[in-house]
């Protein structure tokens, strides 16, 4: 478990060369969401995974130094649920304790998939489980492996916009005490879910100040939706085709 | 049930079929004998047909196993040594370019007449598409799923074992499948070119004495337990794979 109450990376990120991400300095606060958001290809996606120590293309050049515990451990969700097609649900919720040969605490399994309201669909593959069923599994396999940092690439881009709501709200409710680092393209979803919110724009990550308001914000809101406004004008400036 | 039924619905309409072409063309039956003296000469020779269906059933199974054995390790070995991959793929490839009828007779000259040297054979047959299907399949799992188990604190051994392997049985079932209907035409080749023992053996014994319907049992023989081997492994490998609905299509 990290200690500090905060770690923080900084440096560069290249592609073929040509630099994606300039001198970039991201202070993370620890139990809070802290989300980046940007157009597709500029390089959030392959921040997460170089802050998690994951391979990377052959392609990137990483120069970004992280001032982090090594021995901090990562729980990552991504757009793909990354389900084991061949596991039930309440055997991928297990993976990780079957994977490291540890007794698995079936009861803890049962309590979290009670949580996600999956209880009556342990036995079942994921296979006959809908896109946000599987959400909802892959999220209690997250609080089962109960790590220190949870990488959150565009979890709920694949949902239906009701569906998205609902995960939203309930991925929310379970790890809000949770250190997050989430990316996404969403503006509506960087607004509603984050405490600290940055945006990629000339290969520089730059924050954005939000309401005073606490995460889960409702839309509905004026202030909300000129702020929603306002990160929509920041991409746009920041748009190239 | 449903496909034992389809199969002996198909074994009924083919037997028809033969029998048909046969009465309707007035084929003599030293060149196209009839169902029926097939029939005939499968129980006048009994215990002949047994006794060499016996040994070429034991080259079938035996150079199957062990070609599915070497198939998947070679597999594993490409996923996990990058060298191994870079240097044996292009080997085992030209391997594949030299016809199996070139190879049978230096085989024979090398392991000998007996038993092995058809078990070789059906290793040499079977052995490319196991080795290829199951290498194909380790190498399609997502990234982010071996990312996941790392994160997990997966080993390298629990990795292949938990992860990889299970990812790529419907590959590797692929492979079993077309290795079961290769197998028995590995046996079967390494028969002719020299043996005196096996249902291969046996059907250039009868065509040199014409003796056609004993040529034709031998086939009908060696073509009825390549359908059961096939489907003893669609059977097992349906079972393994039941998870993924793109395996077991109806």
């Amino acid at each position: 478990m990290i200690k500090n109450l905060s770690f923080s990376i900084h440096g560069s990120l290249s592609l073929n060369k040509d630099e994606l991400l300039s001198n970039i300095k991201l202070d993370i606060k620890l139990h809070q969401w802290t989300v980046i958001i940007g157009q597709s290809g500029v390089g959030k996606s392959t921040l997460l995974k170089v802050i998690a120590d994951l391979n990377i293309p052959k392609n990137f050049t990483n120069k970004i130094i992280k001032n982090i515990a090594t021995e901090t451990s990562f729980s990552w969700m991504a757009q793909n649920d990354l389900l084991l097609p061949w596991l039930t649900v309440i055997e991928n919720i297990t993976l990780g304790q079957k994977l490291r040969s540890e007794k698995i605490d079936l009861n803890k399994a049962n309590i979290l998939l009670e949580k996600v309201g999956l209880i009556n669909f342990a036995k079942e593959l994921p296979a006959t489980l809908s896109g946000g069923m599987r959400q909802r599994v892959a999220l209690a396999r997250t609080l089962m492996e109960n790590h220190d940092i949870i990488l959150m690439d565009e979890p709920f881009s694949s949902l239906d916009s009701i569906t998205r709501s609902k995960i939203q709200k309930l991925t929310w409710s379970l790890l809000q005490n949770k250190t997050v680092i989430m990316v996404t393209h969403d503006p509506l979803e960087a607004l509603m879910l984050s405490n600290e919110l940055f945006y990629i724009s000339n290969k520089k990550l730059k924050p954005i100040k939000l309401p005073t308001s606490k995460p889960l914000r409702k839309i509905t809101n004026d202030n909300l939706l000129y702020s929603y406004k306002y990160i929509l004008n920041l991409l746009k400036k920041s748009y190239k085709p | 049930m449903r496909n034992i039924i389809k199969i002996l619905i198909s074994f009924i309409v083919f037997i028809f079929s033969w029998w048909l072409i046969q009465y309707l063309t007035k084929t003599p039956s030293y060149i196209l004998p009839s169902p029926y003296i097939v029939f005939l000469s499968i129980l006048n020779n009994i215990e002949l047909l047994t006794y060499h269906s016996l040994i070429t059933f034991y080259e079938i199974i035996i150079g199957f196993l062990l070609g599915t054995i070497l198939g998947m390790y070679t597999g594993i070995l490409f996923i996990i040594s990058k060298n191994t991959r870079k240097w044996l793929l292009p080997f085992i490839i030209l391997t594949q370019a030299i016809p199996i009828f070139a190879i049978a007779p230096i085989l024979t000259l090398w392991v000998g007449y007996g038993i092995w040297s058809k078990i070789i054979m059906t290793i040499l047959i079977i052995y490319f598409p196991i080795t290829i299907a199951f290498y194909d399949g380790l190498k399609r799992i997502d990234p982010m799923i071996v990312n996941l188990a790392k994160m997990m604190g997966a080993s390298t051994f629990t990795m292949l074992f938990k992860i990889r392997i299970p990812f790529a049985l419907p590959q590797l079932s692929s492979g079993l499948k077309l290795a079961a209907a290769f197998a028995p035409m590995g046996a079967v080749i390494g028969e002719w070119v020299g043996s005196s023992k096996g249902l291969g053996y046996i059907m250039l014994y009868a065509s040199g004495r014409v003796q056609i319907d004993l040529m034709f049992a031998s086939i009908i023989i060696l073509a009825i337990f390549t359908i059961i081997l096939y489907n003893i492994v669609t059977f097992i490998t349906n079972k393994l794979t039941k998870w993924d609905p793109k395996s077991n299509l109806d």
